[in-house]
């Protein structure tokens, strides 16, 4: 009984009279020991493998195209779909898209810049771990994705934690600091051959209104984008610090 | 939150254990594993409308995991849902009554506590007997989860912890004392 029902257990009168035998029977109390210790061996020394990257790749991968298998307005691609149209009545009529070094920003930037704005608005504050060490988010987000991370000091920010998300199964990681009051969340992705056009180095991408602004830029192979509500220099100001590349920050 | 977004996030959240414990029903397998992993994931998906309780998902998630690694068996091998090495009630409590602490079973176990050992430990135990003692004493889940997951009765989960525990601390002590093995052989 008691071996079957691990504490904590229901209190019955049949519990409480084996509780009672156990505590005057050398026997039993060896026996529950013995088990406990080798129960607690194993919780110690268990191997505890991570998931490669490879294998949540994969896994984010078979998301994505079951989402896209899916009828138009369910699934992964519907949902983007959504968070981007969710996050264009959000950010409005006025968002204005506006690329530094560049002349303008196709539709799939501005899709993608709404749906970094959108999942910032919808996240909010629901971090996975909560921390304002540098080296540990980044081993956190290490095990995590599939490409190594650099979690930037921002001056006058601080480092509150990371997530995970996805966008059409593409895994990403999300730094969040807050500055000024307001929570700001550095997206890192891997770019798509077939998402939004390349951008020259340094250049950078963005648009919102007063819910959500967002610059976004590619660098060190990954796709960047800074989401929250402060305003466009602000972000910018905050970007000079995210690439470890001095000709970058010079052109920001 | 849509149902999409749900599945990513529980799927980020819970996908390292999913991983170990889908490398422990496979026996160490890693393909063998990731193919599991990633049938789960597009079931997950599929079901993601039945998940109710936020609070179970983790629960949820596990039992889906364990039932698809029961079928792929299944489908590889017909079998009953309860071995023929389980014990009976009438059996299994004889076997409480035997069961005899080694004199000194941390000295036994200390110089075996290293993941590589209990790991191999725990890839040599029975596939059956693998699952119930990972899924209760690594990952917490009590033994009635444990029997909703391998859809067996909870008096099969308590046998197969009792003989998965005996066989997994057998095994270490003969790990931990080689030679007198060969001695003894």
């Amino acid at each position: 009984m008691l071996w079957a029902e691990p504490a904590p257990r229901p209190v019955t009168p049949d519990t409480r009279a084996a509780e009672a035998h156990v505590r005057g029977c050398a026997a039993c109390q060896a026996f529950f020991h013995d088990h406990e210790a080798l129960a607690a061996i194993l919780r110690r020394h268990a191997p505890r493998e991570p998931a490669p990257p490879h294998v949540r790749r994969r896994v984010f991968d078979a998301l994505g195209r079951a989402g896209a298998q899916t009828a138009p307005g369910a699934g992964l691609a519907g949902r983007l779909g959504r968070v981007a149209a969710v996050a264009v009545v959000v950010i409005g009529a006025s968002l204005g898209v506006w690329l530094v070094g560049g002349t303008s920003a196709d539709e799939q930037w501005r899709h993608q810049l709404s749906a970094f704005a959108g999942d910032h608005l919808e996240a909010g504050t629901d971090l996975a771990i909560a921390s304002s060490n540098r080296t540990e988010i980044r081993a956190w987000l290490d095990e995590r994705l599939a490409f190594a991370v650099h979690v930037p000091r921002i001056p006058n920010a601080e480092l509150e934690g990371a997530r995970l998300c996805a966008f059409a199964g593409r895994p990403a990681g999300v730094v969040c600091y807050r500055i000024d009051g307001q929570l700001v969340s550095l997206y890192l992705m891997a770019p798509d051959a077939a998402d939004p056009g390349r951008l020259e180095p340094a250049q950078l991408v963005g648009g919102g209104d007063a819910a959500a602004e967002v610059v976004a830029w590619e660098g060190g192979g990954l796709v960047h984008a800074l989401a929250g509500r402060v305003t466009p220099t602000r972000l910018r100001d905050m970007a000079r610090y995210c690439l470890d590349v001095p000709a970058a920050r010079r052109r920001f | 939150m849509d149902n999409g977004r749900v599945v990513e996030d529980l799927l980020s959240e819970h996908l390292d254990a999913l991983y170990r414990t889908a490398l422990r029903l496979c026996g160490g397998r890693t393909a063998d594993a990731e193919d599991l992993i990633q049938e789960l994931a597009l079931r997950v998906f599929r079901k993601s409308h039945e998940l109710r309780e936020p609070a179970a998902a983790r629960s949820w998630l596990f039992t889906i995991l364990t039932r698809t690694h029961l079928n792929r068996v299944r489908s590889a091998r017909r079998r009953p849902e309860v071995g023929a090495h389980d014990l009976d009630e009438q059996a299994f409590e004889a076997a409480l009554a035997s069961w005899r602490s080694p004199e000194r079973p941390d000295y036994a176990f200390e110089r075996l506590q290293t993941s590589e050992r209990v790991t191999a430990a725990l890839d040599g135990l029975d596939p059956d007997l693998r699952a119930v003692i990972w899924l209760v004493d690594v990952e917490g889940f009590r033994q009635r989860e444990a029997a909703a997951m391998l859809e067996v009765p909870e008096g099969t989960v308590a046998s197969r912890l009792f003989r998965a525990r005996r066989a997994l601390r057998e095994a270490m002590v003969a790990a931990a004392h080689p030679m007198a093995r060969r001695q003894g052989a």
